[in-house]
């Protein structure tokens, strides 16, 4: 089968989020069960190659034009896209079978190349502008954007959503038919989080010391994902494991105002705000805390419970959205509400129990296992692909 | 009740490398590494030990050009530049192995272990480790015994009985200005022992020394209780033999711990692996490939075939050898003390060396021995010699036999083809500095103002001391490193003789003797001609000692 | 190093920003300062020789690495190595030799050069009174000799000189005793005893803290038994029943896509299977309820196929998805999935039953194997049993109420092997 993969971004150009990794990770895994694989994107650095094959999947890079309206420059790569899909199906090789687009981004492109050419085309939306904006319906290019999402979930003949709560709200919010729907979860890699490492001497670098229980924020620091929730959790923690640590990965809006918040209420001393990392890094800080929080007052998915579980760490998570379909509840993770008590409860709970915390870890590496490797997602997406 | 004691000794000892006038020199990596890769593990561990509360005894021999080269300020500073060094390595390791998992998690290891090398060291006892041994031995857990000037080999130097007695009692003094205390205890030098070397300790007010095992077996007359029980010489010193059975566990290549697949090889280091570009700021500097200390394989066994080192699977072999250990010493002492009516003592001398440096898990070990001892089982108990004597002041007279514990059990090891040369040298300058203080025994008692005599009698001293280490007989046997044992043997010997010959003529260059001062400054503070004078002990404190009438069996009740 | 810092530190850098001090009351001038002071007191450890690495010398320093090769005078050293060997070395000075050849006069060319050795175990020597002699032949170029021994444990001496061929030795220098060192233990085993107690000031003494001792360890010993009591209390609390293959399970079927993909392959593999005639596992799939009437079943009692069902299902089971959820799971399965299996209308089946009746006095026991018969109010009584495939053996025993008679009658049914076709 040839499949054709729009994205707005990817490891091997730009990777800004999750989008990326899903979509080059998801390339690989088709194309390792023998598809045709091409995947679409913009220009990265001026030194990539147009075109390259990478691990068997073709990758094109596709430069355009740039606008200082960000709507205008992103429809302005989709006829880039466009263009590049047609001269593939008429210089390089047959047409294609299925164009699978990614998030609102590309799914321009893959209206056009359906008005165009008829192809049958699969939209995967990862999150929606509504969550993006903290579930409020804003003006102008919010509306503009929210547009684009609802013709593409209109065009589109199969629309995939990463979890059933997501696909709820596209539901309500664009009149999607439930038929169209199909629930596929996001996945992980597990190799990346393989191996031992000293934790200790991960942790000395950060100032936490070998034994105190450390909690491990990832995420970028914005509304949706409720740092400062974790921040107002801290004193009930501290007062009984006065040497817990809170570690704190990423980068937004909130980061100042966050740090800020945990000078006032004097709990500076257990955090630690580390801005942005990726890479081994973070793998290492992944393995050396004792569990994960993902405090979100909105979550599409949440790969970071996946990441976590790859890593052999409990997860605390909130039950909005996606991680109340993953996670099950004091097997591999604890589900809890966003506010701070209940974020308290679930924190404290782990630290009562750390031979239990470890038992839920390695269930949740169970888990990634069996059901959140690509290869799985991959059979999931074939599976829609073979629906038509 | 417990039945029988282990002693537990360590015997630490570097040769006196010290070259100011070089910026960087190979050999004195050997104290970088022993203090990295030994001396700080121990003491980390023992700090350990004695914060969870755990009662343990040790002893060890820290020997006088160690504790100079500890002591010395540039070896410091030195030493702090090649950890810094070994830091920056690290990381750059730990960035290069980002991706990879085996090896990744060991970078982290081995980043950690260096970032608390300099933090102990520089922060914790302010470069000086030294001080870290005397606050064991102050507190009661660790018992440090002296040793000779430059571990000099007594059997050979002793044919000048002043050789041997300079040697000793230089090593003796030294000991007292370090700790502050007389030493109890003394490690002949390979355990170099000669009948007349005791009369030496006793005048220095030694009480005990080590021999090796056949050293007390064929004692005369024959030891009722052999190695198990310390024998007094005539002299009133004691001598302790080394128990051979624990010996060889530990030291045996094929049969003893260190072998063991799990643990860490010690031949595959990245200073000989890694990519010469790469590598090149951390090893010599004229681009020899040296050891760094960082390995990532274990031996796996007797292939060359070699995998990934598992931190995990080594800490619980060394657990369990551990335990061995602590068992066989059990059925040892149980086994003894059913057929001795008194507490056997098992006296087990290791290189302080093996453990840290050549076996990477030895500190480990010790530190699971100590409590596995204390809290596992009841039979054994950790001691050092003198607490042994306070308990049992009463023991056979016998005179051990000429004997050491190197390769083959007497003096071959320094005295075969390859080293036996040096020998006519030291005696001759061995005789020429005796005479020399004869000749200058008034600048030497009543020094006048201008020292420059004293001086550089105190340097020739120095000198002949230095050419007397025991070392560069070894080194010329082993065949390792054997140029620079030939030169520094050649060196001393030359300086001597021209300190010699200076104060016979009358004419002695100032300039090049504060060069050479400077150089060679071990024992600095110390007016080392003075141990050439005749008669130059002090009055000793005197082990008071009497004879009991020989019987056949003692008549008090033993414990 | 240390003193161009040390210039660095206190000396001009230092001395120039208090200069720069405004302090109009205090005359802060160059020469009020104590300079010398700072500078001699602070940094400056006692007795320590300032390695100075910047000022070259006057003249190179040039180290010299040539041995003398004599010193100029006569002597011979024995060295004893191991209980049989004995290292020599000798050097002869011209001068010695010269005043010796004279003394020996014109035979002296004819004379070699001889190392003799003296045993002297236990003796005073005086030249003459060695337990015995022996020479060897050294030659006038050497100057070291290893000499191997017959027996350990002896003392020796030696003179090198000239022996001339008629025996005469002129020893030209006497060397040390040198005694070999035993190798065996001693013959000797009389034991002496020797009291040795520290003089007074010298009895072992610990200046820092002292250790815990052994009562304390009792104490934390028993601690450490009260806190593991505890924690095998509270972990008693919570059992874990829960294995990695469930938690494997329950995330297979997590996603419908999934359970359908699993659900599919273990339909593939099944459809290889014929011995039993029935697809199991799309019994499960349909909505959970087993179906007897879909099911062909080929004599096979109710209880007995369920039994069997349950017992050796287990491994689909929990591919599927939860061992104890799967009879009445009510997951919605797509019913495309399941494979088509044929239902035919037509249908032929055969059961076959037993009726034993019997009858004996009202009041006696009638036992069958060990169960007891009930009788109805006339004695008479009648069993029905099913008749499978199979031997049914029939014992009968029959008792009377006052227990002296007693009648038995045994017997069996058998219905062979039932064939169909197909």
């Amino acid at each position: 089968m040839r499949i054709a993969l729009l994205a707005w971004e990817s490891l091997h150009s730009i990777c800004v989020g999750g989008v990326g990794a899903h979509v080059t990770e998801l390339a690989c895994a088709l194309e390792r069960k023998g598809h045709e694989v091409h995947v679409i994107t913009r220009m990265g650095r001026h030194d990539h190659a147009q075109y390259e094959r990478i691990h068997g999947v073709h990758y094109h890079r596709v430069p355009f034009n740039t606008h200082p309206d960000f709507v205008e420059e992103v429809n302005n790569m989709c006829r880039s896209f466009v263009h590049t899909v047609f001269q593939i199906e008429d210089y390089m090789c047959a047409p294609f079978d299925i164009i699978h687009a990614h998030d609102w981004l590309t799914s321009n492109a893959m209206v056009w190349i359906k008005q165009g050419r008829g192809r049958r085309t699969v939209l995967t939306i990862h999150s929606t502008e509504y969550g993006r904006c903290g579930n409020n319906f804003f003006g102008g290019r919010s509306a503009r954007i929210r547009d684009h999402e609802r013709h593409g979930t209109f065009c589109a003949d199969k629309v995939i959503t990463v979890s059933n709560a997501l696909k709820n709200e596209i539901m309500w919010m664009y009149n999607m038919p439930d038929w169209k729907a199909w629930v596929v979860f996001n996945g992980v890699n597990p190799r990346n989080y393989d191996g031992w490492i000293d934790p200790a001497a991960v942790r000395r670098q950060y100032g936490v010391g070998p034994i105190d229980p450390m909690v491990l924020f990832s995420g970028r620091m914005v509304y949706q994902k409720g740092p400062d929730l974790l921040v107002e959790a801290i004193p009930y923690i501290l007062k009984y494991y006065g040497n817990a640590k809170f570690v704190f990965v990423g980068d937004g809006e909130m980061r100042w105002s966050v740090e800020d918040r945990a000078r006032r209420i004097g709990v500076a001393h257990a955090t630690r705000f580390l801005g942005y990392h990726n890479g081994w890094k973070l793998a290492d800080l992944y393995k050396a805390s004792d569990c994960i929080c993902v405090p979100s007052r909105n979550e599409p998915f949440g790969i970071v419970i996946l990441e976590a579980w790859s890593a052999g760490k409990p997860v605390v998570a909130s039950s909005n959205g996606g991680p109340s379909e993953i996670v099950w509840h004091d097997v591999n993770g604890l589900k809890i509400y966003s506010y701070p008590e209940s974020i308290a409860w679930g924190i404290g709970t782990l630290f009562a129990d750390f031979d239990h915390a470890r038992w839920m870890g390695r269930n949740g590496r169970v888990a990634v296992e069996s059901a959140f490797s690509w290869d799985v997602i991959a059979d999931q997406v074939l599976r829609v692909y073979n629906s038509f | 009740m417990h039945k029988g004691y282990l002693c537990l000794l360590l015997h630490t000892h570097l040769p006196f490398v010290r070259h100011p006038e070089e910026e960087y020199f190979l050999e004195e990596n050997w104290l970088y590494e022993a203090i990295t890769e030994t001396y700080i593990p121990l003491i980390q561990v023992f700090d350990k030990l004695i914060s969870d509360g755990v009662d343990f005894r040790v002893t060890m021999s820290l020997t006088p050009p160690l504790v100079s080269m500890l002591r010395d300020p540039l070896l410091q500073s030195r030493y702090i530049r090649h950890i810094d060094k070994l830091i920056e390595l690290s990381e750059k390791e730990m960035e290069r192995t980002g991706y990879q998992p085996h090896f990744h998690g060991l970078a982290l290891m081995y980043h950690r272990k260096f970032l608390e090398a300099r933090e102990t060291f520089v922060d914790k006892y302010k470069k000086d480790i030294v001080l870290a041994f005397k606050k064991f031995q102050d507190n009661g857990y660790l018992e440090i015994i002296g040793s000779c000037a430059t571990h000099g080999f007594l059997p050979i130097l002793g044919v000048n009985s002043q050789d041997a007695k300079a040697q000793i009692n230089i090593g003796v003094d030294h000991y007292k200005k370090t700790f502050g205390r007389p030493p109890r205890g003394f490690w002949l030098p390979e355990c170099g022992y000669y009948p007349g070397v005791d009369e030496i300790l006793r005048d220095a007010g030694v009480r005990y020394f080590f021999v090796d095992s056949h050293g007390i077996i064929n004692a005369d007359p024959s030891p009722k209780y052999s190695v198990y029980a310390p024998i007094y010489c005539p002299s009133g010193v004691a001598a302790f033999g080394r128990d051979w059975e624990s010996s060889k566990q530990v030291w045996s290549s094929r049969e003893g711990y260190p072998g063991d697949a799990d643990y860490r090889e010690y031949y595959r280091d990245i200073g000989h692996e890694l990519e010469f570009n790469y590598i090149k700021p951390y090893i010599h500097p004229e681009g020899i490939r040296i050891n760094t200390g960082i390995k990532y394989w274990r031996i796996t066994g007797k292939t060359e075939y070699k995998e990934a080192y598992i931190p995990d699977w080594a800490r619980e072999k060394a657990a369990m050898h551990a335990g061995n250990f602590m068992f066989n010493r059990e059925k040892q002492i149980e086994h003894l003390s059913y057929h001795m009516d008194r507490k056997p003592i098992i006296i087990s001398p290791y290189d302080a060396e093996l453990f840290g440096h050549w076996w990477f898990e030895g500190p480990m070990w010790i530190d699971f021995l100590m409590r596995k001892m204390a809290y596992d089982q009841k039979t054994v108990k950790l001691i050092t010699p003198s607490e042994y004597f306070c308990e049992y002041p009463t023991n056979q007279v016998a005179v051990p036999s000429a004997s050491s514990w190197g390769w083959k059990g007497y003096s071959e090891f320094w005295l075969e083809g390859g080293n036996d040369w040096v020998y006519r040298h030291l005696h001759a300058a061995g005789k020429k500095m005796t005479e020399l203080a004869q000749k200058f025994s008034d600048e030497i008692k009543r020094p006048s103002k201008n020292k420059i005599k004293l001086r550089a009698l105190n340097q020739a001293a120095r000198e002949l001391v230095l050419a007397q280490s025991s070392d560069w007989a070894f080194i010329m046997k082993t065949g390792t490193m054997v140029p620079y044992a030939h030169r520094r043997m050649k060196l001393h010997i030359n300086r001597f003789m021209r300190i010699y010959n200076d104060l016979t003529n009358g004419a002695i260059d100032n300039d090049w003797l504060k060069e050479v001062e400077r150089r060679d400054n071990i024992f600095y503070n110390m007016n080392c001609a003075s141990y050439y004078l005749p008669n130059s002990q002090k009055k000793p404190t005197r082990v008071v000692s009497k004879t009991i009438e020989p019987r056949k069996e003692p008549s008090y009740a033993s414990k | 190093m240390a003193k161009s810092v040390l210039d660095k530190v206190n000396g001009k850098k230092y001395v120039e920003t208090k200069d720069k001090k405004i302090s109009p009351t205090v005359n802060l001038s160059k020469d009020t300062l104590p300079q010398k002071s700072f500078k001699e007191n602070s940094f400056k450890a006692p007795d320590r020789i300032e390695p100075k690495k910047e000022e070259k010398p006057q003249k190179p320093f040039i180290d010299n690495y040539d041995l003398p090769a004599n010193y100029n005078t006569t002597s011979l050293t024995l060295i004893a190595r191991d209980p049989q060997w004995i290292y020599a070395y000798w050097e002869i000075s011209p001068a010695s030799i010269e005043a010796l050849k004279n003394q020996i006069g014109y035979e002296a060319d004819r004379a070699v050069y001889a190392l003799r050795m003296y045993d002297v175990t236990c003796v005073d020597f005086n030249g003459h009174n060695a337990h015995r002699t022996f020479d060897i032949d050294v030659g006038p170029h050497a100057n070291t000799w290893y000499i191997n021994l017959w027996a350990d444990n002896a003392s020796y001496c030696a003179e090198v000189g000239l022996r001339l061929p008629d025996g005469r030795f002129f020893p030209i220098v006497r060397s040390n005793f040198a005694t070999t060192p035993r190798a065996r233990p001693s013959e000797r085993s009389e034991q002496i005893w020797m009291e040795a107690k520290p003089a007074p000031g010298q009895a072992p003494f610990v200046i820092g803290e002292i250790h815990k001792t052994h009562s304390d360890r009792l104490s934390a010993e028993k601690i450490a038994q009260q806190k593991k009591a505890e924690e095998a209390k509270h972990r008693k609390q919570r059992k874990i029943f829960l294995t990695e293959d469930d938690v494997r399970a329950y995330y297979s079927r997590l996603s419908p896509l999934l359970k359908d993909i699993i659900a599919e392959r273990l339909a593939t593999k099944s459809q290889d299977r014929k011995k039993f005639g029935i697809d199991r596992v799309s019994v499960y799939l349909k909505d959970g309820r087993i179906r007897l009437d879909d099911i062909l079943i080929r004599g096979i009692s109710k209880d007995k196929f369920l039994r069997r069902l349950l017992a050796g299902a287990s491994e689909e089971l929990v591919e599927l998805g939860g061992a104890s959820e799967s009879i009445s799971s009510g997951g919605a399965a797509s019913e495309q999935n399941l494979p088509e299996y044929r239902r035919r209308k037509f249908f032929f089946e055969i059961g076959t039953e037993l009726i034993v009746y019997g009858r004996t006095e009202p009041d006696a026991e009638v036992m069958l194997g060990d169960k007891k018969v009930t009788l109805r109010s006339d004695g008479t009584f009648t069993l029905r049993f099913a008749l499978p495939d199979g031997k049914i053996p029939l014992d009968f025993v029959a008792t009377s109420n006052d227990r002296i008679d007693k009648r038995e009658i045994s017997t069996a049914v058998e219905r062979s092997k039932t064939k169909y076709n197909p």
